[in-house]
């Protein structure tokens, strides 16, 4: 980032000797970063090379802010040869100037492997041969430039750069949106976490559709829960048949967060992402969210996904259109309105670094539904996430031995879910968040009633009326009661009983009594409705 | 971790550096585990003045390949370096220890997931060297890591405003109050070695917040400091797992830290003017580290902040900085929450609460704080009310 004060005496020094149009073009350029957070080498002693000369300022500054630098420009229209090297004799460094026509005549001069610290590519000489022979032939530092979408794929470019290059940061000619990243090349593109836990019939389709993902850099990382049945012998024969794209992980039954958890750090992709074992994906879905993520630089993607009922056969939609475009395209503009969502984390991918550096977790003391707190906290501390609606995940629903289909005890399973996330996340808060999170609550009871046993709904909302009211750490009654009043009858409904559930029997000790009973009763009522 | 006295064991690496000159800048580069981030900041610090700058690289015990990095660079450069190797000990003892080995005349540190320009930094120590002052100072930049977004800090304004139209300035805090507004951060600047020990400027150690009592320390004690109108420095944000995010509990470090700040700058002989500025800029810092406190704890939190600012701070110095120094209405009212304990509204707009007016009234009727304040902070109030 250059001040106009270091850029304005070169701006005099070339002024009338250049086209006066490219020359102020260029001055707003270095003022505002066009070329990302790098003008120059960043190694001491380095090379910049300019091909295309435009008005000459980027070099001329270039020689001036660094006189350790050699600058090499490459263009085959000479008309400003000359008055750019009469100003680098000027500067007593007409020895770091070097001229070139085409830019596989510098190749040819000083030879291939030569490294290029800093390099950058003009919108009119951003072609296929140009970028070609950059990035075959020369160590590239830094690249930066312009380049035309409609020409370049731009996740084909960015791979490109991310094998060929240390760090490059392009900018879309049609916008100043920038493509920028570090290079690797031989990074894993996304992981794919399965854990498995008697899934016999359908761990297949699962594995099928993740092996012949549309992309290429993909693992997948299959750890066996202490299955029963014969999940484990099929795992290990899909990672016999695809070495290099499926791991295959024993351990004994542990259930799933723990099994994730324990995966988790295997994962060497750049993104993560989690998938059910008795569910599928369609070929394309990685592919897609991976290029949502990169050229939205968001730390998550999410797409849309189907329901499937197994027993009837009936499958519902649910396309995803949660983006900032009105077709629900894009980086999502309020990534907050997410936290309310029911648990959906397959949808998505995230970030590896993201994940780690928030130390998003799978909380392993939970034997089910321990994707709840898992998306809240990843939702909660995402700040880009970059939406496309299509249905590429299959859910499947209604299967035996399925979580979502259990009525008893075990859905007490949400009072330790909210206590984990009360203590362990929203512990540090404020009312946007808590008010999502209420909102989730709601949506979960109300949920969890509605399946509930009738035996047990009595106690069931005993706990979470105590819990959901005086658990808050922000949000007084008015609030909740407001909060309530906003999602429509039944939730006020829920809401109202449960403040007053809370006001008859205050702490966690309290007996229950008759009161209880009848509005435990009509809050039944009030979750029945659909 | 506790704060502890004394240097810490620190074991010399390598030393390439030159012993029988003193160079004009030692960068202090404290590591802790950025193998990914700290070749690029090394790059950035490596000039061909090489006579001139000198690099105390710490290890400050990184567990991943950062160290390895740093020597293979150290090896290929023709750099003057001095690497040092310590137990993990934090940002702030890391510092002290390369502070210790240090010959240049002029000191800057530079953490090791940002990077600088050298070149600016050089041109600033000359410029002091040349106006004998003891603190340099140069605008600094953000770079987003996720977005790919640079742009200028948010001291920027602050700056604007010191500058006015000039490209270098040399001044001090009675001539430019407004200087304690300017970002604390250690990293944009130069101080003179002899400076830094003669008025013992220390990180204190293992707490957050460690650059808050020295930037005080520093604005209140030199005669001379010197503004460059160049941009130096530029910090990555949005890199995960980064220091500033951290949530919880050691958010109470800032209230110890702004209270030595007070300490330092009122034994330092700090004048009224001066004081309303650091006032106002404590408060902000405050409230902004307040935002990450638990919330069972921040009650206590702002009702310990504000009770220390009452006790500390004189009346006419906590009007002044609302009627005076105050931006927009929002910093207005903070400060004057800060100034009469009206701890509510603190906590309510800490959570994000709009509505929290209600719970200012108590400073807005605080007959204390006397009539001229107290229709400010009103007027600024209904204003917020009128447009919200």
């Amino acid at each position: 980032m250059l001040r106009q004060r270091q850029i304005d005496p070169v701006v005099r020094m070339l002024d009338g000797r250049v086209p006066q149009k490219l020359l102020e073009d260029d001055a707003w350029r270095m003022r505002n970063d066009l070329h990302g957070p790098q003008m120059f080498p960043d190694r001491f002693g380095g090379s910049c090379v300019l091909i295309g000369a435009r008005s000459g300022l980027e070099a001329v500054i270039a020689l001036r802010e660094r006189p350790d630098a050699t600058v090499f420009i490459v263009d085959p229209n000479t008309e400003q040869q000359k008055t750019i090297e009469n100003i680098a004799q000027a500067l007593d460094a007409s020895g770091k100037l070097r001229w070139f026509t085409h830019a596989s005549d510098l190749t040819a001069n000083l030879g291939q492997d030569f490294i290029a610290d800093f390099v950058r590519i003009d919108l009119a000489n951003f072609d296929r041969v140009t970028v070609a022979e950059v990035l075959a032939n020369w160590q590239v530092g830094y690249l930066c430039g312009q380049f035309e979408s409609t020409v370049f794929d731009p996740l084909k470019l960015y791979r490109e750069c991310r094998d060929h290059t240390k760090r490059f940061f392009l900018r879309y000619a049609d916008s100043f949106r920038a493509l920028a990243g570090t290079g690797d090349p031989s990074r894993v593109e996304v992981s794919v976490i399965v854990p498995a836990y008697n899934v016999e019939p359908w761990i297949d389709e699962c594995l099928d559709s993740l092996t012949s993902q549309v992309m290429e850099r993909i693992e997948i990382i299959v750890i066996d829960d202490g299955s029963m049945d014969g999940t484990d012998a099929k795992i290990d024969e899909w990672a016999q048949r695809f070495p290099n794209r499926v791991v295959a992980v024993h351990s004994k039954n542990q259930g799933g967060a723990a099994a994730r958890m324990q995966v988790l750090p295997m994962a060497r992709g750049e993104y993560i992402g989690l998938v059910d074992a008795d569910d599928w994906v369609d070929h394309e879905m990685y592919e897609q969210l991976y290029r949502a993520a990169i050229l939205d630089s968001a730390e998550v993607s999410q797409c849309g996904w189907r329901d499937v009922y197994e027993r009837s056969g009936r499958i519902v939609e649910h396309l995803s259109r949660s983006g900032r475009e009105a077709n629900g395209l894009g980086v999502v503009d309020n990534v907050r309105t997410l936290l309310a969502d029911q648990p959906t984390m397959w949808r998505r991918i995230y970030k590896r670094d993201f994940l780690f550096g928030n130390n998003v977790v799978f909380p392993t003391h939970l034997k089910r539904f321990d994707d709840a707190p898992f998306q809240f906290q990843a939702l909660l501390y995402a700040t880009r996430i970059s939406n496309i609606p299509e249905c590429y995940y299959s859910y499947r629903l209604e299967r035996q031995g399925a979580t979502v289909d259990i009525n008893d005890r075990r859905l007490f399973v949400h009072f330790d879910i909210v206590d984990w996330m009360n203590e362990q996340v929203l512990n540090v808060t404020d009312r946007d968040v808590e008010t999502y999170f209420a909102e989730f609550e709601i949506n979960t009871h109300r949920w969890a009633l509605s399946k509930l046993d009738r035996a047990l709904k009595r106690e069931y909302f005993v706990k979470a009326a105590r819990q959901f009211v005086e658990e808050k750490q922000v949000l007084s009654k008015w609030d909740l009661f407001r909060l309530g009043a906003r999602k429509g009858p039944g939730a006020l409904g829920f809401v109202a009983l449960c403040i007053f559930q809370a006001m008859l029997s205050p702490g966690r000790s309290s007996r229950e009594t008759g009161m209880t009973a009848r509005t435990a009763q009509s809050a039944g009522e009030v979750i029945g409705r659909p | 971790m506790t704060p502890e006295e004394g240097a810490l064991e620190a074991r010399v690496v390598i030393d390439t550096r030159a012993h029988d000159r003193t160079p004009l800048i030692s960068f202090i580069v404290p590591v802790y585990n950025v193998q990914d981030y700290v070749i690029q900041t090394l790059d950035s610090l490596a000039t061909e003045n090489f006579q001139q700058v000198e690099l105390i690289i710490v290890n400050d015990g990184s567990t991943d390949d950062s160290l390895a990095r740093v020597l293979d660079w150290v090896s290929t450069m023709e750099a003057k370096c001095l690497v040092l190797e310590q137990a993990n000990a934090g940002l702030s003892a890391a510092r002290t220890t390369g502070m210790e080995y240090a010959q240049g005349e002029y000191v800057g540190f530079c953490d090791s997931d940002d990077w600088a320009d050298v070149n600016a930094f050089v041109r600033l120590a000359q410029f002091a060297k040349e106006r004998d002052c003891e603190v340099g100072l140069l605008r600094s930049a953000v770079y987003d890591d996720m977005t790919h977004d640079t742009y200028d800090f948010y001291d920027a304004g602050v700056w604007d405003g010191i500058l006015g139209r000039a490209s270098t300035l040399v001044t001090n805090s009675i001539r430019e109050p407004r200087l304690f507004r300017l970002e604390f951060n250690a990293n944009y600047r130069l101080i003179r070695r002899s400076f830094l020990f003669e008025h013992g400027v220390e990180f204190p150690r293992g707490r957050l917040f460690e650059d808050l009592e020295p930037h005080f320390v520093e604005i209140v004690y030199a005669k001379r400091i010197a503004l460059m109108d160049a941009t130096g420095y530029f910090y990555r944000v949005a890199r995960p797992g980064k220091l500033t995010y951290d949530r919880g509990m050691r958010r109470f470090d800032v209230l110890y830290a702004a209270r030595s700040s007070l300490k330092e700058v009122l034994s330092g002989g700090i004048d009224e003017v001066g004081l309303a500025v650091v006032f106002l800029s404590l408060c902000r810092v405050v409230f902004w580290s307040g935002q990450f406190v638990p919330n069972k704890e921040r009650r206590k939190f702002f009702t310990g902040a504000s009770e220390m600012f009452q006790s500390m701070v004189p009346l006419s110095a906590r009007q002044d900085a609302i009627v005076r120094w105050s931006g927009d209405e929002f910093e207005a009212l903070l400060v004057a929450a800060f100034a009469t304990g009206a701890v509510g509204f603190l906590v309510e707009s800490s959570c994000g609460n709009k509505r929290s007016l209600l719970k200012a009234m108590p400073m807005i009727t605080n007959r204390a704080l006397g009539g001229r304040a107290r229709r400010h902070a009103l007027r600024k109030a209904r204003r917020m009310l009128t447009f919200k």
